[in-house]
């Protein structure tokens, strides 16, 4: 018994070894000491490639039809970006080339469409859209070159987050045999998105600015035989938004590309005022 | 080694971060309070008929479109919760807390509670999920398992509910399995949930939550002040002077609400019922071009349940009693000092291991008492092994239509049936609590009685009830519709449940699992929903082919339906029509 209460000081000082050790991002080109460096794709945590369908259950009025201009329903907009959203004008938007303000980053996977999910190159992973035919790269370990460009997609790095793999640390601190994890570690992702081109977080034109950060969090989880992706998303930005506009959005599996029906960017025209 | 420990708790507060991503307790509250999503759900509510993006098949669409806001004020629905299946969509803070099992010094569950919901249980230590004759609560029974750095969570036992609160319904086979996975300050739970009888396929639905700074009870949270629980009151009130037996409910068709929501948003009607369907990408474009491409909901292709488990089994209900399982019919046992009270027998083949269950549960104690709730060979079967003690032989109680129905067939349980009674209801006194017999005519049969231990708070049913199909009765038997639902309504006046629509008075049925009040009233409900169905038919000169086509169980026929044995959907229809209409 002795020997078992002994043993979980020394759990914990290797979890705190391989704690400090563990960089949180993976990190190619680590320093001297290391192993060969790793990949993103080679040290990925969770496996997000395939073909996914978006499943429109929440907010269906706001996401699958166009909703009446003005309508920014539980979007925290700032005055400004109430004035803005009520000036919305999709004509303006397909004549002035911007038909693809709502595919951008930031509203991207809130829309009615499918991704496709594919390694670009070992460090970059690659988001393709059918409906808006818009392409989304999320590099591991870069950081934006000072010259980068603003761009519907903007700039995004990516991260795997670390897989704690459900140890306990507190139960290892409190000498109590920590809850095993069952099945293969699991991790998500997390990509931050900057250089953003103002785009629109809804199709009616809500709208968010150039200044606007992206912070999303993408995983996975499987129940009832299908196979799920969960991206949950915060936009950030001091232009339009009063506070951090936060939604989670999923997807399906989906077995091949069948399905997949690339579309120009488009909004179709907006119900009439609601309550009219 | 006390040192040692402190060290390692100062030098591990850096990683608080890391240990952050599996550490759930705390308070939470969507962004914005209300979220940045899901409005309508959180706020006044979703309205009637806003079924969009919900994988609903027909019989979903049936049961959502034949719900009226009104159901709220039943007297047994007043106090409902939101149920585990939407509990964290409605307007809600939710508090995590961890249960430790003190001896094992190990987490045995985790416990959400959140606003106008119930406090739900994730039990953690491995525990098996009940037997499926358990009860059902709103909050449903929950097991969690860490999968990386994720709590997954599968909840069985739920009973009917809603994915929105506008009558979108669950079904009591509706199973969930969640993850919930912390990413920072924010709290990702993702919801699954999976129902043979009203979704065409899973519903997916995920929801954020942001830590708040101060651990405890959630802001705003009526169940929790100055950090303390408050007692929870809820109680219902009869708020109109209408029947307080109604059941509030549209007919197919009658609704006004839905051309209403439909109108309101410009959207094609036939878009509401669409179910599945609405929730992919391709329905955008069916919506654009135009509204003669109706899409219909799947049809409901429900598979049968699972069958009982094989062989005599029992679980303790409440007090004293006891409901043994397996014997054709449910039986009832009361065990007590004074000896042994069964109500129903079961069957004849099953008698020898009921008597045997019976002295595994009341050990030499003797059997003094029989009740048989009605005739059926089913519930007296076993009369002949379970009444005739060695030394006394057990006094058999029943209405006395079941003494005349059980002479007619020659039944040799009928020379046991000596104490018949014929008024409304007959009382003894035994082990200690009141235990009323009340005769509730021409439902089930003509000789049909519930069983009130009055002490135990136990209502044995019979056949009034039988979970697991359309409530039965023959005409020729002297059993009829409205008799059923007015005996169904006299059991409703016994039973009070604990809190929260729930719990309190059990009820044991003839057939089938464990209900309380609020099952009773879910089964009557839905007897007199179909039954007004069927009698707008009539009115309206359909015939029985017509009503048959109709479908007018539709929605129901997923829990209690069949295609095949003694009483199946079709011979409940038939039934129900040539009752109302006279063909008898």
């Amino acid at each position: 018994m002795r020997r078992h209460c002994a043993a979980w000081p020394s759990a914990a000082l290797s979890l705190i070894a391989l704690t400090v050790a563990g960089p949180a991002v993976a990190q190619p080109g680590a320093g001297p000491g290391f192993a060969a460096p790793r990949s993103a794709r080679e040290s990925a945590q969770v496996d997000l490639t395939g073909y996914w369908v978006a499943l429109v259950t929440e907010d269906w009025l706001w996401r699958m039809i166009t909703p009446p201009p003005g309508d920014a329903t539980s979007v925290p907009l700032n005055a400004e970006g109430r004035r803005v959203a009520a000036a919305w004008d999709p004509a303006r938007d397909a004549a002035s080339g911007e038909a693809c303000r709502p595919f951008g980053a930031a509203g991207l996977m809130r829309m009615p469409l499918r991704l496709h999910i594919s390694w670009h190159d070992d460090d970059t992973l690659k988001i393709e859209t059918d409906a808006g035919e818009q392409t989304r790269l999320l590099r591991f370990g870069a950081a934006p070159p000072p010259s980068t460009e603003k761009s519907w997609q903007g700039f995004t790095t990516a991260e795997w987050t670390r897989p704690v793999g459900g140890f306990d640390l507190r139960a290892v601190m409190s000498g109590r045999p920590p809850v095993p994890a069952d099945g293969p570690p699991k991790g998500a992702l997390k990509a931050v998105t900057t250089h953003l081109r103002a785009g629109y977080l809804r199709k009616n034109g809500v709208p968010y600015s150039e200044n606007a950060v992206l912070t999303e969090y993408f995983s996975r989880f499987s129940a009832f035989g299908n196979d799920y992706l969960t991206v949950l998303s915060i936009v950030h930005d001091p232009t339009y938004l009063s506070s951090d506009f936060v939604t989670s959005s999923h997807f399906k599996r989906e077995p091949d590309g069948s399905s997949w029906r690339p579309s120009p960017c488009r909004t179709a025209p907006p119900l009439a005022a609601r309550g009219e | 080694m006390k040192r040692l420990e402190s060290l390692l708790a100062l030098a591990l507060a850096p990683l608080s971060i890391a240990v952050a991503q599996v550490d759930f307790t705390g308070a939470w509250e969507h962004p914005g309070v209300f979220g940045h999503e899901d409005f309508n759900d959180r706020g006044a509510g979703p309205e009637i008929g806003d079924y969009l993006g919900l994988p609903l098949n027909e019989a979903g669409i049936r049961k959502a479109e034949s719900y009226s806001g009104s159901w709220l004020s039943v007297p047994e629905h007043q106090c409902t919760p939101h149920p585990a299946a939407y509990q964290l969509w409605g307007p809600n803070t939710l508090v995590v807390t961890t249960q430790f099992d003190r001896v094992r010094r190990v987490a045995e569950a985790i416990r959400l509670e959140g606003t106008f919901g119930i406090d739900r249980i994730v039990w953690l230590d491995g525990r098996p999920h009940p037997p499926p004759e358990a009860l059902h609560t709103f909050e449903g029974f929950s097991t969690g398992r860490w999968e990386g750095d994720s709590l997954v969570v599968e909840t069985t036992h739920m009973k009917p509910g809603w994915l929105r609160r506008n009558g979108a319904p669950t079904s009591e086979r509706a199973r969930m399995i969640e993850q919930f996975t912390r990413f920072d300050d924010y709290l990702l739970v993702t919801t699954v949930v999976d129902d043979p009888v009203y979704l065409a396929e899973p519903f997916v639905r995920t929801t954020e939550y942001r830590l708040l700074p101060r651990p405890g009870p959630a802001l705003g949270d009526p169940l929790t002040r100055n950090d303390a629980p408050i007692f929870y009151k809820c109680f219902p009130a009869e708020e109109t002077t209408a029947d307080k037996y109604r059941v509030p409910h549209y007919l197919p068709g009658e609704n006004p609400l839905l051309d209403e929501f439909a109108g309101k948003y410009s959207l094609p009607r036939w878009a509401l019922a669409a179910g599945a369907p609405t929730m992919y990408p391709e329905f955008a474009a069916r919506l654009e071009r135009g509204g003669n491409r109706a899409v219909a909901a799947p049809p409901a292709t429900v598979t049968a349940a699972a069958p009982p488990p094989a062989g005599i089994r029992s679980m303790h209900v409440k007090g004293k009693v006891w409901a043994i399982f397996g014997a054709g019919g449910n039986v009832t046992v009361q065990i007590g000092d004074e000896g042994v009270l069964v109500v129903d027998t079961g069957s004849a083949d099953a008698a020898p291991a009921v008597r045997e269950e019976i002295r595994r549960l009341a050990g030499d104690r003797p059997i003094r008492y029989v009740v048989n709730t009605h005739f059926h060979a089913d519930h007296t079967g076993g009369n002949l092994v379970l009444a005739n003690e060695p030394l006394q032989q057990a006094a058999v109680l029943a209405h006395e239509n079941v003494g005349l129905r059980l002479a007619e067939t020659g039944a040799e349980a009928g020379n046991l049936v000596m104490d018949t009674f014929y008024g409304a209801s007959k009382a003894i006194y035994f082990n200690g609590e009141a235990i009323e017999i009340i005769h509730v005519p021409g439902a089930h049969t003509d000789g049909d009685s519930l069983v009130f231990f009055r002490g135990s708070d136990v209502v044995s049913a019979g056949g009034v009830i039988s979970t697991t199909s359309f409530p039965s009765f023959a005409a020729s038997e002297g059993g009829s519709v409205n008799g059923l639902i007015a005996a169904l309504n006299r059991i409703l006046d016994i039973t009070v449940a604990e809190t929260r629509a729930q719990g309190g008075t059990s009820v044991v049925p003839g057939h089938g699992r464990l209900y309380d009040e609020t099952d009773v009233a879910e089964y009557r409900d839905m007897l007199t929903i179909i039954r007004d169905r069927i009698q707008r038919a009539i009115d309206a000169g359909e015939s029985l082919a017509d009503v048959k086509r109709s479908r007018p169980a539709l929605d129901y026929a997923g829990v209690f339906g069949a295609t095949r044995g003694p009483w199946t959907t079709e011979a409940f229809i038939e039934a129900v029509y040539r009752d109302l209409a006279g063909d008898r």
